[in-house]
């Protein structure tokens, strides 16, 4: 009896050792090759993710790594692989094709990315093929240019006694051109643009604040991703508000066991929003104010736009924004939306970009008062009046992008760069 | 009736005390201020003096803006000597005394006036920064006060000076309860101004005021190309005319100009620049297709360019294709540009594969020493007939019914 027992028991340990050898071996299967390959890359084990590329592809390991530290980028440099989906599309004994889905967690935002890959065979073992990489040359070697660079003192005098008086700046004047108060698929947001109207740049705070019928306050937010936070003088920013709740408050909510970068909890309103307040506050900043970012090229499509980003400064794009702001057949503003592109910029080089427009568009302005808005603690009307005051009303309405889209008629779109490591 | 002589001594000894009381405040009557200065100047010693008959001491309660004390006499020559301590003597305002006996209200007021010279200025100015015009002003406010901290009185002169440009103006304000100020209205030119003020031959010291140019008005753009072929690689440079204010002021600084661009395709394409001195510059990529670019640049509400519109040659005029290893093998090129050189590495070279119309495939590849190489995958694509169409530079070529084994 014994014996039939043990040989089972070794029958069993045999075939999990050769399961766990087939699941494991990286270069027995396609699948292994592909989810070998994405762990070593998130793991920065780039030599070992080399040694899974095709031999026969002419690209030396040198090559290989150099192409790999070039590559800047949310997803390149600021990315986790959070889980990976392999599909083989096609398959024979010396090549398969696999579509690759893979979620990647960002300090932004979770990442879900679509690779399509060849591999082929040899002497056995399965080789992914290796990616082509931008051709593109910048036209010059060497490039100069020329800004205007910021400085704050903070406090003159070297005390630990309080701010002298005059060492205090005085706060950017802002200018809200428009603000309202708009609901989007069940949710709430403000959303508008402003503009610095002083003569030095400013960091810009947005404080939106939503009350009911009876001026009862409902919530309080600040704006997020959907502004250029950063404003040179004169320079215009499309914003968005959106009101978000405080996370796992009730006993009932479980807190999730990893890291969400989207995690975002609707706020819970107790009543219909009806009137909204704006406050905007300046403040002057002397840095991050890189605004070489060039929109260069564009296709528009039934549901998407395509296009190139240039970057035409000195410092490298880690992450690229978009804002997009959409407009009806008036000319109305009516939701603002925005996009990181994953791929980085390197200087005087293109970058290509694809933007999916929204789908689900029952946008409704709510209210569109600017009553309550107020800039630097200060009613924004006059203000604007004092500075502006024969200003050129939806000025650049006449440069808004055509869609053809069953909800809006036109976009904008605005560039906003965050440099990760500048020089 | 036993009550009776019991009211009566009660009555007796009502008018007794009445009696003392009387005698009690004649006695007194002597007791009396022999001070007769009623204005002291702060820091001065301010003694009291009170003729006294009597050897009680009675105190003084002395009550100023500051708080209220008593003072304890000390007697010389039958006089009583109250000195007024010196956190109340040292202040400006009026102090309130009165003689603490049991029944007599003698009391009364004097008036301690600042010393009349001006040690400091308490000064501030805001806001530091103001727009040219006429119409922004920035206030300034001045305390002059003397060496022991008090304001001086109403309608003390301070000259409120500033400098601009060559002018240094002088203007004699007045002082009311404590503070004199001034709104210094900006001028027509922008620049930096400096701000004093004077009292009495103290100054106060130096503040600065910027006076920043007002919003931008209507400008002209230009163009800079080392070519006009599209050749997608090379960079176009968009330049303002030097950007002014209606006072003939150059912009600030870091003025921001968007440069909006409309292609051919009606299309909307945007870069922008920041000024200096005025001038703002903005870079574009060239396109890599024949188009034409109207441009026109902005300061959003304040200001815009005239139109300019840049042409762009086409510069590749028809490519090569050739087929090889059973037609998987595409080579497009040689891609030559305007003086047959080869293009630049990294034009865009698009590959569709349709099969009875169906989108399959779309290939992108960048060009390297003017060849794109396409690699059909047999995989994917099996053996069959398929429609192949190869785009770039705005050119489009299609090969019907390609085989491919």
């Amino acid at each position: 009896m014994t014996h039939i027992w043990s040989i089972i028991l070794a029958i069993i340990v045999c075939f999990s050792c050769y399961q766990f050898y087939i699941k494991n071996d990286s270069q027995r299967n396609p699948e292994n090759v592909i989810i070998a390959y994405y762990d070593a890359l998130d793991f920065k084990e780039f030599e070992t993710a080399y040694n899974l590329i095709n031999p026969e592809s002419d690209k030396t390991i040198a090559q290989y790594m150099l192409e790999v530290s070039v590559a800047d980028g949310l997803l390149s440099s600021y990315a986790k692989l959070d889980a990976i989906e392999t599909d083989i599309t096609t398959l024979n004994d010396s090549a398969a094709t696999a579509k690759v889905k893979t979620n990647w967690i960002t300090p932004l935002e979770k990442v879900e990315r679509i690779d399509y890959k060849t591999l082929s065979r040899h002497e056995g073992k399965w080789y992914l093929d290796s990616e082509d990489i931008d051709t593109d040359l910048p036209p010059n070697q060497l490039y100069s240019n020329n800004t205007t660079g910021y400085f704050n003192q903070g406090r003159r005098r070297i005390t630990t006694e309080q701010t002298h008086h005059e060492d205090v700046l005085k706060q950017p004047v802002l200018d809200v051109l428009s603000a309202k108060l708009v609901k989007y698929d069940n949710h709430y947001a403000i959303i508008g643009e402003v503009q610095n109207i002083d003569n030095v740049p400013a960091d810009v705070v947005l404080k939106g604040t939503l009350y009911n019928e009876a001026n009862k306050e409902l919530a309080t937010y600040n704006a997020k991703y959907h502004i250029k936070h950063k404003l040179m003088p004169k320079e215009t920013t499309a914003f968005k508000i959106n009101f978000e709740g405080i996370a796992w408050s009730k006993t009932k909510d479980s807190i999730p066991k990893t890291f969400n970068p989207d995690e975002f909890t609707p706020i819970e309103l107790e009543d219909q929003p009806i009137k909204f307040n704006l406050q905007a506050a300046g403040n002057v900043s002397g840095s991050d104010l890189y605004k070489n970012m060039v929109l260069s090229d564009l296709s528009i499509e039934e549901d998407k736009m395509k296009g190139n980003l240039f970057n035409s400064g000195l410092q490298e794009i880690t992450v690229p924004q978009l804002l997009v702001s959409y407009y009806d057949d008036h000319k109305t503003l009516v939701w603002v939306d925005h996009v990181f592109i994953k791929e980085g910029i390197r200087q005087q080089r293109k970058q290509n970009f694809e933007y999916s427009f929204i789908t689900n568009s029952s946008v409704k302005i709510i209210n569109d008062s600017m009553e309550n808005v107020f800039v630097n603690g200060l009613p924004n009307e006059p203000i604007s009046n004092k500075i502006v005051p024969n200003r050129i009303e939806n000025h650049l309405n006449l440069e808004l992008q055509h869609i053809n889209h069953p909800d809006f008629s036109y976009i904008k779109i605005e560039t906003n760069a965050y440099i990760g490591n500048p020089n | 009736m036993r009550l009776k002589p019991i009211y009566i001594l009660l009555l007796g000894l009502i008018v007794l005390s009445s009696f003392a009381a009387i005698q009690d405040s004649e006695m007194r009557i002597d007791t009396q201020l022999l001070t007769t200065q009623t204005e002291f100047e702060a820091g001065s010693a301010i003694i009291l003096k009170f003729s006294a008959s009597e050897i009680t001491q009675p105190k003084l309660y002395c009550s100023s803006s500051y708080g209220s004390t008593l003072v304890t006499p000390s007697i010389q020559e039958n006089m009583l000597l109250f000195t007024i301590p010196k956190n109340i003597s040292k202040k400006t305002g009026q102090v309130q005394w009165k003689l603490l006996n049991d029944a007599t209200s003698l009391s009364g007021q004097f008036k301690i006036v600042p010393i009349q010279e001006v040690t400091s200025m308490e000064t501030y100015i805001g806001p530091p920064s103001i727009e040219a015009g006429g119409t922004d002003y920035t206030m300034l406010v001045v305390i002059p006060t003397d060496r022991l901290d008090n304001a001086l009185p109403d309608n003390t002169i301070v000259d409120a000076k500033h400098q601009f440009l060559r002018n240094e103006t002088s203007d004699a304000i007045t002082t009311k309860n404590s503070i004199a100020y001034k709104n210094i209205y900006s001028e027509e030119k922008s620049g930096r101004m400096l701000v004093s003020s004077e009292s009495k031959n103290t100054n106060s010291k130096e503040y600065t005021i910027t006076v920043f140019p007002a919003i931008p008005t209507n400008f002209n753009i230009s163009a800079l190309r080392p070519h006009n072929y599209a050749d997608g690689n090379q960079i176009t440079t968009f330049e303002t005319s030097v950007i002014k204010d209606k006072h003939n002021n150059v912009v600030s600084d870091g003025t921001y100009v968007s440069f909006y661009i409309t292609n051919h395709k009606n299309n909307s394409l945007k870069t922008s620049g920041t000024t200096i001195k005025g001038v703002a510059t903005a870079m574009m990529i060239h396109p890599d297709y024949k188009t034409q670019w109207s441009i026109k640049a902005y300061v959003d509400g304040m200001a815009e360019s005239d139109m300019i519109t840049l042409d762009y040659e086409q510069v590749i005029n028809d490519f090569e294709v050739n087929f090889s290893k059973y037609n998987r093998n595409i080579t497009i090129g040689p891609l030559q540009s305007f003086m047959k050189q080869m293009i630049p590495d990294g034009l865009q070279v698009t590959l569709l594969v349709y099969k009875d119309d169906i989108l399959l495939e779309t290939l992108h590849k960048t060009s390297i020493d003017g060849i794109v190489n396409f690699n059909l995958n047999p995989n994917s694509l099996k053996k069959g007939t398929y429609n192949i169409v190869i785009t770039t530079a705005g050119l489009e070529q299609s090969f019907k019914a390609l085989q491919l084994w």
